[in-house]
Formats: structure tokens, C-alpha cells, sequence
């Protein structure tokens, strides 16, 4: 086994100008998802390594009445911890169920928005909720949606060199929630999905509303998402269908997940939401 | 490469491999028995150690993060009053956890009993699904667990009768 140089910057300055001066060299945040899915004796790492998860920099949180905007190495069992009502009620919710408490001690939700094998829990929520991320270089630092950590053919994406040093997240309040995790339990894999649709309803009409289907890939239609807005919760079951059927069609042309099981799901999900 | 950290109270000064994991260097080169890897995934439990203060799966932390850091395994934790309440409530209650969960189970319900002084029922399960076991019921360990924290906060504001 060839042996890895393992980078422990100190500062988060620090760790960019690795990143940037070294090819082949791989993020290290708690390393559940990196090491999770080896079962060797020896951990089998790239060239290099940096290992950020000590940097202060990306420990921090703050709250205002906006929004709460912690530090990519914030663990999950930190974002747990923070006080009651701090976090919105279905991203708490989704946390509590990744892994055991033990991989939610060193899981961080920068580690859980950058996996590149497959997207994990938190992108779909964070991505339906408009959430923000901070993408630094050693050059530049830009905010942008969470949303772009997929690429044009919906695969998980992020610039080479670049780490996530923040995430920014709307306190938005969402009166229909719904969501379900498809495939076995344990690290995410080839069978793992994520269904999750968040909607607001106001007035018994819809307000707001975002759905995401992922895994290997994503799959979200904005388009559709704004033909349902201002949709009475009482409209004929037959235009519920018709927008179904959109669904229906759009998901099979992607066709990197059984169609049946996404077909079910949308179906519970919009039964659930039209007769709420 | 050469890393150093205090480990079960001692400070170890150890030689590792990039890609070696934490629980191979505690059971190889400081032959800490109590820690019996099975899955190497974070789904079994046999490896859990308190690193820095948190729980953590030693399979799962490559042993160079541990430099500087602080280990404690189930070898120091025995000693302490959540331990030793934990083990005694068991007997009582005839609970006998197998010889391959015992160690890691003791540690995960001090721990519990340490930050949480009195538990609510599904902070006990949680901590519970650390070391999934499918010959007792958790519901049950959950109950013995209340009664310890209860007879410890009594004993701790000297209510005992
Ligand atoms: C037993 C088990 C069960 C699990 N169950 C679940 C589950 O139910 N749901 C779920 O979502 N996940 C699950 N996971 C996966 C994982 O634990 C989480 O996704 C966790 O949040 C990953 O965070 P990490 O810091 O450990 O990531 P790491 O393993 O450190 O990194 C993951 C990836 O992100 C990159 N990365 C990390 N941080 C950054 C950053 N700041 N900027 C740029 N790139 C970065 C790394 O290079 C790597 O590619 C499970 C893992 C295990 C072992
Ligand atoms: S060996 Fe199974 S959790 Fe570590
Ligand atoms: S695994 Fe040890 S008692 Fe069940």
C-alpha cells in the first residue's frame, strides 16, 4: 500500500494554498463518508491528504433573523446541539437519522454537502430550502446555492482546489414536509435515495414549493415547481394528475433510478399535500 | 510518521502508516483488548473509544488525526461512578451483555449518563443503536438505564433514603 502525505494546516489560508499547490490531494473533514465505505485494514487514501476538520475557521456559527450560517466542519451531532428552535424542524429532524450517534460525533455538514460518489442527506434539503455555500480558493471566495454542487447532467459537482468554508441557511418555515429515504440503512450507496419535498402553504393555496429527488443524481424541474404555485389544495384531481404525469415522464428520461419507486413516492407525497 | 497522544492517561508516543486506523494501533501496539472490531464501518460498535470527549468508532478515525488528542477506552472508563453504576444496575437487573459488546456498551451508557444526568428514553435508545444487539431488548436496557440515572441524582443531592 503507497503511503499518503497527510497535510494538517493550521489556518484555513493555510489549507488553500495546499490545495491549490498540490494535485491529487483529497479534503479530509471527519472522514466517515471517506474512510465509511473501506473495508480494508489499511485506509486507502489519495497522494495527499488535508485534513480540516480542527480548523477553527470552519467551527463557527452564527445566527441572525434570516438566517443560521455555521462552519463546514460544524459536526452534526454540533448542529444538534445548538438551541432549540435554531435550526428548522425537518433539517433537525433528517440529522438525527444519518448514521449512529458515533459517525454524527465526526460527520460535518460540509463532509455531508461534498460527497462526490453520491449525494448525502443534507443536499436535498439544504438545496430545496435555498440554503447558501461558501466556496473558497486560495484566489477567490464566492457565495452561491447549494443547488450548484450538481452539474448540468445533475452529478454531484464542486471546482477542484476549492473547499466549502460555510453554509448559510435560510430560517425559512415550511408547513408541508415531506420526505423519505429509499434503500438500505447505513452509509449511503448505488441504492440510496432521497425523496423531499418541502412546500408553504398559505390561505389553503400553495405559496412555496420545491421537490428533489436524489442519489447517484439529482433530479429537480423548476419549471413545474412554479406551475404549482398559487394551487388551491382543493384543485381537481384531475389537473393533480396531469402535472403528475410531468413528473412522471421527466423522471423517466433520466432514468439513473427505478422509476416505480420514485413514480409511489410522488404520488404519496401529492396525495399527502392535496388533501392536507 | 511519528504521532503523540495521551491515551488512556498516558502519554504514547506511537510510529503509524497513513492509512492506518486508529483501532489497529490500540489493539496492536498498546494491546487494549476491549476494543473488538468486527464491521471496520461504523455499523457495529466493537470499537468504540472517547476521543477528546466524544464517542467515536476507532475504526473509523484514521490514526493520525489523533495526534495531540486524548483517548480514553473502556480500560480508564471502568473506574468511573457512571461505570460502575451502569454495571452494577445491570447485574441487579440481570442484564449481561456478551463478551463482545460488554466493553463498548459500559462506555457508550457512561458516557450517556455523564452528559445527559438524567436521559429521556429515546436519548437512550440513540445511544443504544451504537452497539446494534439483537439478544436484548432495548427497551429493557432503557429501563435499568432509567433506574441508575435516578439512584445517581438521588445519592448525588443526598435524597438517598
Ligand atoms: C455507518 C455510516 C452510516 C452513515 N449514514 C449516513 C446517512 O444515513 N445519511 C448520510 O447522509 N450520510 C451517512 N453517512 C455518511 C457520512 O457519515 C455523512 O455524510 C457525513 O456528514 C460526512 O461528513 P464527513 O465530515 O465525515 O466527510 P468526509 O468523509 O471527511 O468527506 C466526505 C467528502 O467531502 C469532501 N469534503 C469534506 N469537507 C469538505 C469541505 N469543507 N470542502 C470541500 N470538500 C469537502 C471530502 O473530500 C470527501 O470527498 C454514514 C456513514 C457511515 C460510516
Ligand atoms: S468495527 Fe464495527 S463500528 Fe468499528
Ligand atoms: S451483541 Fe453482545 S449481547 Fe448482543
Amino acid at each position: 500500500m503507497r503511503s499518503s502525505e497527510i497535510h494538517v494546516p493550521k489556518t484555513l489560508q493555510e489549507a488553500l494554498s495546499i490545495l491549490e499547490g498540490n494535485s491529487g490531494i483529497q479534503v479530509l473533514a471527519g472522514g466517515s463518508e471517506l474512510v465509511g465505505g473501506q473495508y480494508e485494514r489499511l485506509i486507502s487514501f489519495p497522494e495527499g491528504i488535508v485534513s480540516i476538520a480542527k480548523l477553527r475557521e470552519l467551527r463557527k456559527t452564527q445566527r441572525t433573523e434570516q438566517f443560521l450560517e455555521v462552519g463546514a466542519c460544524t459536526t452534526l451531532t454540533g448542529l444538534l446541539s445548538l438551541p432549540k428552535g435554531t435550526l428548522p424542524s425537518p433539517l433537525r429532524e433528517v440529522i438525527g437519522t444519518i448514521g449512529n450517534l458515533g459517525v454524527r460525533n465526526i460527520g460535518t455538514i460540509g463532509g455531508n454537502l461534498c460527497s462526490m460518489q453520491h449525494f448525502m442527506d443534507l443536499w436535498p434539503f439544504l438545496a430545496c430550502m435555498d440554503a447558501q455555500i461558501e466556496i473558497k480558493s486560495s484566489t477567490l471566495a464566492r457565495w452561491a446555492s447549494v443547488y450548484h454542487l450538481a452539474d448540468e447532467s445533475g452529478s454531484p459537482f464542486l471546482p477542484p482546489k476549492t473547499l466549502i468554508t460555510r453554509v448559510r441557511i435560510p430560517l425559512v418555515f415550511y408547513n408541508f414536509v415531506f420526505y423519505k429515504k429509499i434503500g438500505p440503512l447505513g452509509l449511503p450507496g448505488d441504492s440510496s435515495a432521497l425523496f423531499v419535498c418541502l412546500a408553504s402553504i398559505k390561505h389553503g393555496k400553495v405559496d412555496a414549493f420545491r421537490l428533489i429527488f436524489s442519489g447517484a443524481k439529482a433530479f429537480r424541474i423548476k419549471d413545474l415547481e412554479m406551475m404549482l404555485l398559487g394551487r388551491k389544495l382543493d384543485t381537481p384531481i384531475k389537473e393533480v394528475q396531469g402535472i403528475l404525469q410531468i413528473y412522471r415522464q421527466a423522471f423517466a428520461r433520466h432514468a439513473w433510478y427505478d422509476g416505480r419507486v420514485f413514480n409511489n413516492t410522488l404520488e404519496e407525497c401529492f396525495g399527502r399535500m392535496f388533501s392536507s | 510518521m511519528t504521532i503523540e497522544s495521551k491515551i488512556n492517561g498516558r502519554l504514547h508516543k506511537l510510529s503509524i502508516r497513513s492509512g492506518d486506523r486508529l483501532v489497529d494501533i490500540l489493539r496492536e501496539d498498546l494491546k487494549i483488548e476491549s476494543l473488538l472490531p468486527d464491521c471496520r464501518g461504523g455499523a457495529c460498535g466493537r470499537c468504540l473509544v472517547m476521543l477528546d470527549g466524544r464517542l467515536c468508532h476507532a475504526c473509523l478515525t484514521p490514526a493520525f488525526k489523533i495526534q495531540g488528542a486524548e483517548i480514553s477506552t473502556y480500560e480508564l472508563i471502568k473506574n468511573i461512578h457512571e461505570a460502575i453504576a451502569v454495571e452494577e444496575g445491570f447485574l441487579e437487573d440481570n442484564i449481561s451483555p456478551c463478551p463482545f459488546c460488554h466493553a463498548v456498551k459500559i462506555l457508550a451508557m457512561a458516557d450517556l449518563l455523564i452528559k445527559h444526568p438524567l436521559p429521556d428514553t429515546e436519548t437512550i435508545l440513540g445511544y443504544l443503536e451504537l452497539v446494534p444487539c439483537a439478544c436484548t431488548d432495548p427497551e429493557i436496557v432503557a429501563t435499568t438505564i432509567h433506574k441508575v440515572a435516578d439512584q445517581m441524582n438521588r445519592r448525588k443531592f443526598n435524597r438517598e433514603k
